[in-house]
């Protein structure tokens, strides 16, 4: 009876619950996608917020309409910065290719790659062999690109050369370049001799010069704009600052001094993302919210920029730039709260790159590795199915997923749940309430059919012995304790294999309960020997169901200690069917002591 | 809901905790067999601690599995006498 009601009930509730579960957890799922894409987006407009701010202060307004100046000074800083790097790429280069001669690499495409860059606007790189120099000086060989003829036209450059090639020493310094017909130029040039020489032992300098008169900076920046620019970076958590005037000269940034000064159109400036979103911004005339992205090969973790333009009266007077870290997305997206145990959310752009890795799977790669699901197309497309959503994942399970597009960016954050997952929440909860259903018939016929012995016993008062019975009232007590010291750790294991590894079991619940099944298996084992029928009968019965209250309450137990505590009603059947199996043991004892 | 079930429990449990300390107590007294029937006194007694346990939220592990260990004792005992009876 107690088999065939919990059954029934198992395979009426696992038909129909089963599509109910699935819908619930996509509901909640779509509930948990929501709630980080209105955190994401609450947070972007937070930087909105705080651009629109900077954009309209005096002090940005102050600083865009100051009149540029050249400046000899800043100048100097970024050409040493730059040119430092690109001594420091020959110096390695070289050192890679130790058995080279200089001709030959004068004649490598890569080694003239390196030193044919740009300095600033028109600044240049050459290298020259410096014991030579002098000898090919002399002769009227070729110099910075130029002729002996041209170096005579600037004394000041010429001295110092001189200066340098006799003292073996660096050259820094400014000079007035002289050409036909034309006014003279104020340039600055820094030649450095490398420590490293080539295979044929020639010892090399690398030359760099540029035009003092393309960097263009504020003549003099106030200590109260820039205290108020630093105290903007420190306490809003901005990566960097920088303020554009309308022709691109960055005219302040608070981390890389060296780019105050230099101008964003310059074609040396071209492949950096600042320039893009700059060049974007200028088109569109409003604030842009750029894609994550990585500058530098060094870097670890990618940033976003965000450019406003600043206008004073309707006069376009420059540009501010933002560059923020993704930290705060990535707790956003990373949040596993209400994600269970297989769900995940991760943030992928438009070209299907991952931004923010599934936090479940650490080995995705940020901007390398591609997700192309369903999911992440449907995203894209808009679409979001209104009742359920089972897809396959970047792994070919089916999961629940759901999407939000992020407003404003093409930022995809997907969220998905494995299916098996959610179908085996409920296969438990439904495996235990048909363990309930059973327990509850079962106690209905035991109480029915004791009734019915009794009464049966007492009025025929015959002893009926079967041959099974003989078999246990002949039983030794040494089997039935080995016998029931196995059944209960072999129990104990089959309950675990439903959960989780058997080391994480609640034994503190488990051990008063499992010692209990062993005394009670004896006990009722050891009733077939009694005289008495009906105490026989009574303390079998009594052990039976005091058993099953047992075993369910290691279930229970398992159950509470993995998810989330049982329903009290349960715990309420149980203590009943507890005190009901005491009562029938105690009679049967009083019986069978024939007090 | 969660607060009648409780109660519901706690007083399902007093009672026939009290039901079965007073059988226990009176066969004790009628037999005057007291190492017999104190086992069923002690599992009562255990119950009563639960109760107890229960209405001041004392949820360590460690209380729980004294009184259910006791129970476990208890049966134990019960299932002794029965043997040495025979």
């Amino acid at each position: 009876m107690g088999i065939l009601g919990g059954g029934l009930f198992w395979l009426i509730s696992c038909t129909f619950t089963k599509n109910q579960i699935l819908k619930k957890t996509y509901h909640q799922l779509i509930e948990v996608s929501d709630l980080k894409k209105n955190k994401i987006d609450s947070y972007f407009s937070i930087i909105d917020n705080e651009i629109k701010e900077l954009s309209n202060s005096d002090e940005t307004k102050y600083l865009l309409d100051e009149p540029l100046v050249s400046s000899e000074q800043i100048m100097k800083i970024n050409v040493d910065e730059e040119s430092n790097i690109i001594i420091k790429e020959i110096e390695n280069y070289i050192k890679r290719n130790p058995n080279r001669n200089f001709n030959e690499f004068k004649n490598d495409p890569v080694f003239q790659k390196i030193i044919t860059g740009i300095i600033g606007l028109d600044g240049y790189i050459s290298i020259e062999n410096y014991q030579q120099q002098v000898s090919s000086f002399n002769e009227g060989g070729t110099f910075f690109g130029k002729n002996y003829d041209d170096i005579k036209n600037s004394p000041e450059l010429y001295k110092l050369i001189i200066e340098g090639i006799k003292n073996n020493q660096d050259i820094y310094g400014f000079y007035n370049w002289n050409e036909k017909n034309k006014n003279p130029i104020r340039r600055y040039v820094r030649m450095a001799n490398l420590d490293v020489k080539t295979g044929d032992g020639v010892g090399l300098a690398v030359v760099v010069a540029a035009t003092v008169d393309s960097y263009k900076m504020i003549k003099e920046v106030s200590e109260l704009n820039l205290k108020f620019f630093e105290e903007n970076v420190n306490k809003k958590d901005f990566n960097n600052l920088f303020l554009i005037n309308p022709d691109g000269y960055v005219v302040y940034t608070n981390t890389i001094k060296e780019k105050v000064g230099s101008n964003l159109n310059w074609p040396v400036n071209q492949n950096w993302y600042l320039t893009k979103k700059f060049i974007e911004t200028k088109n569109k005339k409003e604030i842009i919210f750029s894609d994550a992205y990585i500058d530098y090969y060094s870097d670890l973790y990618p940033e976003f920029l965000v450019l406003s333009p600043v206008y004073d009266q309707n006069k376009l007077l420059g540009y501010v730039a933002l560059i923020k870290n993704m930290n705060v997305v990535f707790g956003i997206v990373e949040d596993k709260e209400s994600l269970a145990k297989t769900g995940e959310s991760y943030l992928v752009s438009q070209d299907q790159k991952i931004l923010v890795s599934p936090l479940r799977n650490s080995s995705f790669d940020m901007f390398v590795q591609t997700i192309d699901t369903d999911n992440i197309r449907n995203c894209f497309s808009g679409i979001k199915n209104p009742s359920i959503n089972i897809l396959l994942n970047y792994n070919n399970e089916r999961t629940i997923a759901t999407n939000s597009l992020i407003t404003g960016l093409p930022w995809c954050l997907a969220t998905e749940i494995k299916e098996t997952e959610v179908l085996d929440i409920s296969f438990n909860k439904e495996l235990f309430a048909s363990i309930i259903i059973f327990l509850l018939f079962s106690l209905i016929g035991v109480l029915v059919t004791i009734r019915n012995k009794i009464r049966l016993l007492e009025k025929e008062k015959i002893k009926k012995i079967s041959k099974i019975e003989n078999f246990f009232i002949k039983l030794k007590i040494g089997y039935v304790i080995l016998f029931s010291l196995i059944f209960t750790i072999g129990y104990f294991f089959f309950i675990i294999s439903f959960f989780n590894d058997w080391r994480k079991a609640a034994f503190y619940n488990d051990i008063p309960d499992l010692v209990m099944i062993m005394v009670l298996i004896n006990l009722f084992f050891n009733a077939f020997k009694f005289k008495d029928m009906v105490a026989k009968k009574l303390i079998q019965w009594g052990s039976i169901l005091f058993l099953f209250d047992k075993l369910t309450q290691v279930f229970f137990e398992e159950y509470n200690n993995n998810f989330e505590p049982f329903p009290l009603y349960f715990w309420l059947l149980l203590g009943t069917i507890e005190f009901v199996s005491l009562f029938l043991i105690f009679y049967g004892f009083k019986k069978e002591m024939k007090l | 809901m969660t607060i009648f079930l409780n109660f519901l429990t706690i007083v399902i449990v007093l009672m026939s905790a009290i039901v079965l300390m007073w059988l226990a107590s009176l066969n004790i007294i009628r037999s005057k067999k007291m190492g017999i029937f104190l086992p069923f006194f002690t599992i009562s007694l255990s119950y009563c601690i639960n109760v107890a346990l229960n209405l001041y939220n004392i949820n360590d592990q460690r209380a729980w599995f004294m009184s259910e260990s006791l129970l476990a004792i208890c049966s134990l005992w019960i299932l002794i006498i029965l043997i040495k009876k025979r």
